[in-house]
């Protein structure tokens, strides 16, 4: 009994009360053997004479055990091991929900509201910059007057006006602090001149708290510490009332709090293995995931529950990779759950493994290693006809690019005076006809270009529209698979590297052997993992390196989603160093909220800035193709 | 599970229902403790179907609350003690399904681990019964009241020193 008194409360009560509880209970155990004898042979109990009074005491002193206990009961609470949450593990965020959280949290202190209505200032400034109809340079005196905007709240954040007492009185009321209001009206009224739709959800989205799952080892659940209060309660009626039903219906409660007490010591004794079905799906497809569980031990398992260990980023299409069951020595019971992922490779991890023993009194909790199938990779290769607008910088082989070099070609280009050498057929006949003397056509030269697809895959990368969505990591791999294979079929040179702590570098190459292997890295490399990476992206350690493997031909299609100002900074560098850029960027910003608005506002800002640096641009939206989203960016350009 | 709202399954809000119905059954001879039996017993089995303790517990409470009223107005102890099995099978059943609930969501097949709980209490419930309800059938009538005093002493004692 008292190994099994795990509980924190019962342990400090110490060694003393250990000892009475014993001693109690000894007693108790003779009492009832006492009992049982009277009852045997009653004669013996004739010679005893007892007062009716002692049977009132004791009913009244049995009420006031039951009383305490009962008061012991309400203040604990029945122990259940807390599960991981495999079903909504996401490790991608929404832009601007780091500046909604700044928001929730400015009213704690001074300091805290100073820095935010700093780092608000800033970025709406910034914004207000490109949205703000006028000169760019005079946006601070515009800012200052109040002249930009309406909505007095709005221009209060920058006049410093004083605040008026209705609006403390109103703040108050609303529980939203001024400064807050401030900002929120400000970012409405730029995303109004900016033509976006402002429509708050009732609510910033806050980030739930997850408990942690609970630690391996036995834990008491406390499920029946109620029994004794209730049968105290009932037998000491029964005395005080002479009702015999109360006082068997006690004992009968005795007979379940013994077995609640004589509960054995659960058991893990199984094996777990699992089959993934299919294990290199194409992206998005459903994968099903069966889990056969048996019980290799002596010991009937009453109750064990099961939560499959699945990957984060996985979402869960059908049924629950959690399962409750029972299983007799030597039986065998499975399972199936559908997931889906959108691509990369994805690892199981350990089942977490709960079981309990029959009265439920303790449960067992371990993290189980699963036989069988462990990772599933989505496969990337997907044919796709498309055709890539490219810059026009190429190699010296031959390909599809037009070049502004004149030589041999389809189409024309100039004419130059006849030199010796100059082949027949590019002699301008009809002009020699005329007397005109002989020249020669010129043609751009058609050359293939290399081309090297830059993913950014830095921890800012790793965002959605919203929960549900792919990553913008995610959709970039694979709109690099779809490039990648095009331009090769278009004889291009295609390379491969990674914006990301994990390094990643495919140099350049062509043909089908190239195709499968770039394929195999967009699959397979941790620099391309579903999980964005620990570590920060150290621009001066890891740009230098990319730069140095860059040959002088090449250009670079980057796949961003322009979340800070760091990849426009990269960008710049790279086009400086003479490699033209066409940047892909999937669109990742939401809305609904007034940071995921500034943050919309501030990606647009970016793009129009890379626009002005000669960079070419293709906002990709999120429910727009790819092919879709290259035609339109490339009519813009031609 | 960390789902906020926690749905038993049907299967334990039905067992939990067949239990403490049968608890307010028993104590139809009684009126007055039928009715708060059929009140506790109606929260108990919200509570389960809501996957609350706190509600199943007051509906537990008071159907505790009917049996001693039942007891008090001389209810048989037969009857009794099926009531009493009937209110904490219900209790029983009901926490079974919302810890399963809890730990693995209401989307996961579950039932088999209610069922065979369930089972476990009954068998042993009705086998407690039947050893005090025996020994009570064997021995009613005259007998010492010093027998009582060691029964009800020597239980109290051994129900306090228990930890479950």
């Amino acid at each position: 009994m008292r190994e099994r008194s795990r509980r924190p409360d019962e342990e400090t009560e110490g060694a003393a009360a250990v000892g009475l509880g014993r001693f109690l209970s000894v007693l108790g155990v003779f009492a009832v053997a006492a009992g049982f004898l009277l009852l045997v042979s009653p004669d013996l109990g004739e010679s005893l004479s007892v007062q009716y009074i002692v049977v009132l005491a004791i009913g009244g002193l049995l009420l006031l055990f039951a009383a305490r206990r009962w008061f012991k009961r309400l203040t604990s609470s029945i122990d259940t091991a807390e599960t991981p949450p495999v079903e909504r593990r996401t490790t991608v965020s929404v832009p601007g929900d780091g500046f909604d959280k700044l928001l929730v949290d400015t009213a704690s202190n001074a300091m805290g509201r100073l820095q935010v209505k700093a780092t608000a200032r800033e970025r709406i400034r910034a914004v207000a910059e490109v949205v703000v109809s006028g000169d760019p340079e005079d946006i601070d005196d515009q800012l200052a007057a109040g002249t930009w905007s309406d909505d007095p709240d709005a221009n209060a954040l920058f006049s410093n006006g004083t605040a008026s007492v209705r609006d403390r009185v109103s703040s108050f009321v609303s529980g939203t602090s001024i400064l807050k209001r401030r900002v929120v009206s400000a970012i409405e009224a730029l995303a109004r001149l900016a033509d976006e739709d402002v429509e708050w959800e009732a609510e910033p989205v806050v980030p739930e708290v997850t408990q942690e799952p609970a630690e391996e080892g036995d834990h008491a659940t406390g499920r029946w510490n109620g029994l004794t209060a209730v049968a105290l309660t009932v037998v000491g009626f029964g005395v005080l009332l002479a009702r015999p039903g109360l006082v068997l219906s006690g004992a009968v409660l005795s007979g379940l709090g013994a077995y609640a007490v004589a509960g054995s010591s659960p058991s893990t004794a199984v094996r777990i293995s699992r089959e993934i079905q299919p294990a290199a799906p194409r992206p998005g497809e459903p994968v099903d995931v069966t889990v056969e569980v048996e019980n290799i031990g002596e010991q009937f398992l009453p109750d064990l529950r099961i939560v499959d260990g699945v990957p984060a980023d996985l979402t869960i299409e059908a049924d629950s990779p959690r399962h409750g069951t029972a299983l007799r020595p030597g039986a065998t019971m499975e399972y199936t759950y559908t997931v889906r992922g959108i691509r990369g490779s994805h690892t199981f991890e350990d089942a977490f493994l709960v079981s309990r023993n029959l009265p439920g009194t303790l449960e067992r909790v371990e993290e189980f290693g699963v036989d069988g199938d462990r990772t599933v990779t989505y496969d990337v290769s997907s044919a796709l006809d498309l055709s890539v607008p490219l810059r026009k910088q190429a190699s010296m082989h031959v390909g599809r690019v037009l070049t502004d070099s004149a030589g041999s070609g389809l189409e024309f280009h100039s004419v130059r005076e006849y030199r010796s050498g100059d082949p027949l057929t590019r002699i301008d006949w009809s002009r020699a006809a005329r007397g005109e003397g002989l020249a020669t056509l010129q043609f751009h030269e058609e050359r293939a270009a290399t081309v090297v697809l830059l993913i950014d895959a830095r921890k800012e990368a790793y965002v959605a529209n919203d929960d549900d969505s792919p990553s913008a990591v995610d959709r970039s791999v694979l709109a690099a698979a779809k490039l990648a294979s095009a331009l090769l079929a278009a004889d291009d040179r295609v390379g491969l590297a990674a914006l990301s702590p994990r390094q990643c570098w495919l140099a350049p190459g062509a043909g089908h052997t190239h195709l499968a292997r770039l394929q195999d890295v967009l699959a397979t490399d941790g620099a391309f993992a579903p999980s964005p990476p620990t570590l920060p992206y150290y621009q001066r350690i890891n740009l230098p390196a990319l730069r140095k493997r860059l040959s002088s031909d090449s250009q670079l299609v980057v796949f961003s989603p322009l979340v800070d100002d760091e990849v426009i900074d990269i960008v710049r560098q790279l086009q400086a160093s003479g490699h033209p850029v066409t940047i892909i960027s999937p669109d990742a910003s939401g809305s609904g909220t007034p940071g995921r608005t500034l943050a919309r506002l501030e990606r647009r800002k970016r793009l129009s800035e890379l626009r002005g640096a000669n960079v070419r641009v293709v906002d990709w939206d999120a429910d727009e193709s790819l092919a879709l989203a290259l035609t339109n960016a490339g009519r813009r350009w031609s | 599970m960390m789902d906020e709202e926690i749905r038993p399954p049907r299967v334990g809000v039905l067992m939990t229902g067949g239990a403490v119905t049968v608890a307010t059954l028993a104590m139809a001879l009684v009126p007055s403790a039928a009715v708060v039996a059929m009140i506790g017993g109606v929260i108990a089995v919200v509570g389960t179907a809501r996957g609350s303790r706190v509600i199943l517990g007051i509906g537990t409470v008071c159907q505790i609350g009917a049996v001693v009223l039942a007891g008090a107005a001389a209810l048989p102890p037969g009857l009794l003690l099926v009531g009493v099995l009937g209110v904490v099978l219900g209790w029983d059943v009901g926490e079974q399904s919302i810890n399963v609930t809890e730990q693995l969501g209401a989307g996961a097949t579950m039932v088999r681990s209610i069922v065979v709980h369930a089972a476990a209490t009954t068998l042993v419930g009705a086998v407690a019964m039947a050893i005090v309800y025996g020994t009570f059938l064997a021995s009613s009538g005259g007998q010492p009241l010093v027998a009582l005093v060691a029964f009800l002493g020597g239980g109290g004692l051994v129900l306090l020193a228990m930890r479950a």
